[in-house]
């Protein structure tokens, strides 16, 4: 087993017996895979699968196809895999093995209907909480895979900026930078683009437009490491940058600096999200930090990447030491188009860690 | 997450082909007696949806609302700011943006007088989304309509012909980077054949390999450093406009390539026949096939249907290890024979 797994399993033991859990079910497909890996390790490519751990370490994974089975067994070589038809059925046979044991499931939103709490034969509390607590804060192996996602993250903006020209579609950028982050080991990559003038509203997945002199071209690249996702939101023009666009920006290095500057373990999301906001009030674009323009000023990293909390003025949820998130103020606007900046950053006792290297600048293809 | 090229050619897919699926399995709804139908999507299981609509979730997850008559409801857990690029990618004019699926639905349902309800899949629908459905709309009568939907899809109409062999193409080209040269094989091959396959624009390609057939004969996700050694096999699952194939092929660096060519020209053949087909010098090993039939794009099929497109994952063995070959097939009409696409 690797260290980062023979952690992650001393921490979610020690949660069990000290809650009296005999068992964890955790759920997880290629969206949304972190509970299902901190119990597993195992990530899941097709389907939807299901991992029951108990308390002596037994690991039992259920996926729906055998072509998923084999992964899961090359990965897993200590657990029991079970390709099934009916995922949901093949869950209530293993659990109704275990007798009265004192089962917990998660994540509970997106845990399937026939094996929701209404469905279920058997007593089965719900253990979200339990595991949010040891996905946020992370150890010194986990920190390290992010750090190390966070050095691919800069290179891979590197390889984003050299191969961004005018006449370049979206989707073969992202080609080149796919073609990059396999070559480098990450397996997995969360990327959104945008491409053109004051006209974007945001970012999408990679079209066919192809790049012109003059272009605004935003990006989040979101490699992984070890499972753990890091991410790095740039903004770079296609060719000198004009007044109005570098104009533009400052409101958002002002904003992004602006949320780091009150970020450290104890903070709740929300005063995060009230300081990059603010800087924009400041500037007369508060119309710009609502979700006609925006979703999140930043959020959780970890197995997902999109984890909680969501950098928001309405969460309260504390950001403990050790937890690692994006601060990103990105938003339209309305005189230069849709922007990006945001950096990861280790959440510490007294303020807050950054890994990457990449300036935080408005970027260009020249110079 | 989906990030290949998503985008929406109407000369590739006329909206009056996604209009005659609809219309074919209102039909199965009438049949069956269903006010409406629930069909899910998440980018893992896009498939029913993109079928139906062209529109492929780049990440979040949603469900498609299919009324008798008029036109079907996208509600989707994604911000009102991608409902433009939703339009732009897909055939669908009604979209509800929403953080609670649940109660959307429930609200589109009453709203149109929807009591007995179809969902495909729907044990493994999100829990949250169909308990807070029941919940907020307690007089729905839930079915599930996995088996309509599934025996609607079998038969591959034109358009998903066309499209799959699109991607067979592309897995094609991409997949011969991995054929030994006169050096050795080095794990490089990999990215090549990443982003050959994205340049060419496929929709998403999951890579998978088995770096040393003599030790294990499966394949596993590639994830991590890889070292080809003397015989390998490395297997791509592409995607071309929500069309899903896979296509496997072994490989050994010690062979003259006239061996490589007859036992390649053996394989491509064989695969058509659907059934275990003898390899010279292998002992034939366990078949599957895959189809799609439902939410996922490949899922396991015990018999094909005529005129569906099946790939047919095979695996021989010899005594230097084992022989893996996937290849996608159109079924015939006879529901036997086959040919390659």
């Amino acid at each position: 087993m690797n260290m980062i797994h023979q952690e992650r399993q001393e921490r979610l033991f020690a949660a069990m017996a000290g809650e009296g859990v005999d068992a964890v079910m955790s759920w997880g497909n290629a969206w949304q895979c972190d509970y299902l890996r901190y119990v597993s390790d195992y990530s899941v490519l097709e389907g939807d699968a299901i991992a029951i751990i108990l308390s002596d370490g037994d690991l039992h994974l259920i996926v729906e196809e055998e072509t998923e089975a084999g992964r899961a067994r090359a990965k897993c070589p200590g657990a029991t895999v079970e390709a099934a038809d009916d995922l949901v059925e093949a869950a209530r046979r293993y659990l109704a093995k275990l007798g009265n044991r004192q089962i917990v499931t998660a994540p509970r939103t997106l845990l399937p209907y026939g094996l929701s709490a209404e469905n279920l034969d058997r007593a089965a509390a719900d253990g979200t909480d339990l595991l949010d607590r040891l996905l946020m804060t992370k150890s010194p192996a986990e920190i390290d895979a992010m750090r190390r996602a966070t050095a691919m993250a800069d290179a891979g903006y590197q390889v984003f900026r050299d191969a961004a020209k005018p006449g370049v579609a979206e989707f073969e950028l992202v080609a080149e930078i796919e073609g990059y982050f396999r070559e480098a080991g990450s397996p997995e990559n969360f990327m959104i683009i945008g491409s053109g003038g004051q006209e974007v509203r945001g970012m999408h997945p990679a079209g066919e437009r192809r790049l012109r002199e003059g272009d605004l071209v935003t990006t989040e690249l979101s490699p992984c490491v070890d499972g753990y996702f890091s991410q790095i939101c740039r903004t770079l023009v296609i060719g000198e940058p004009s007044r109005a666009q570098h104009d533009a920006f400052q409101v958002y290095i002002d904003a992004m600096n602006a949320g780091f500057s009150v970020l450290k373990a104890g903070v709740t999301a929300s005063k995060v999200a009230k300081a990059e906001n603010d800087v924009f009030r400041d500037y007369g674009l508060e119309e710009y930090t609502t979700s006609e323009y925006t979703r999140v000023r930043g959020h959780g990293l970890g197995l997902f990447l999109d984890t909680k909390p969501h950098i928001l003025e309405d969460v309260e949820t504390v950001l403990e030491e050790g937890a690692f998130c994006i601060v990103h103020p990105n938003t339209y606007h309305p005189v230069a188009g849709y922007m990006v900046l945001g950096d990861a950053a280790l959440v510490t006792k007294d303020g807050y860690r950054t890994f990457s290297s990449t300036p935080t600048e408005l970027l260009s293809t020249v110079g | 997450m989906r990030r290949g090229l998503l985008s929406w050619s109407e000369t590739e897919v006329p909206p009056a082909v996604l209009e005659d699926r609809l219309a074919r399995l209102r039909g199965r709804m009438a049949n069956e007696g269903l006010d409406a139908l629930l069909v899910y999507t998440n980018f893992p299981r896009p498939a029913a949806v993109s079928y139906l609509t062209h529109f492929v979730p780049y990440w979040s997850q949603g469900m498609l609302i299919v009324p008798p008559e008029g036109a079907p409801v996208l509600a989707v857990s994604l911000s009102k700011r991608v409902s433009n690029w939703i339009r732009e990618t897909a055939h669908v004019s009604e979209i509800i943006n929403t953080p609670n699926l649940g109660k959307e639905l429930a609200a589109c349902l009453k709203s149109g007088g929807h009591i007995r309800v179809g969902a495909v899949e729907l044990n493994r629908l999100p829990g949250a989304v169909i308990n807070t459905l029941e919940a907020e709309y307690p007089d729905i009568e839930l079915t599930d309509s996995t088996a309509l939907y599934q025996d609607f899809r079998a038969t591959a109409d034109e358009t998903e012909i066309a499209l799959s062999r699109r991607a067979t193409e592309i897995a094609r080209t991409a997949l011969a980077l991995a054929t030994p040269g006169d050096a050795p094989v080095q794990a490089d091959i990999l990215s090549a054949i990443e982003r050959a396959a994205r340049m060419a624009g496929c929709e998403e390609i999951l890579i998978d390999v088995a770096e040393d057939l003599a030790a294990d004969g499966r394949f596993r996700r590639l994830d991590g450093p890889t070292a080809f050694k003397d015989r390998y096999a490395v297997r791509l699952s592409v995607a071309y406009k929500g069309h899903w194939v896979r296509l496997a092929r072994s490989f050994d660096q010690r062979w003259p390539k006239d061996r490589a060519n007859e036992l390649e020209a053996h394989i491509t053949s064989a695969a058509g026949s659907a059934v275990a087909s003898g390899l010279p010098d292998f002992s034939t090993g366990p078949i599957g096939l895959e189809a799609c039939i439902g939410t996922l794009p490949l899922q396991s099929i015990v018999k094909p249907a005529a005129g569906q497109i099946v790939s047919v994952n095979r695996t021989w063995h010899d005594e230097e290890g084992a022989w893996l070959a996937s290849d996608p097939v159109l079924v015939g009409s006879d529901g036997k024979s086959a040919q390659p696409l």
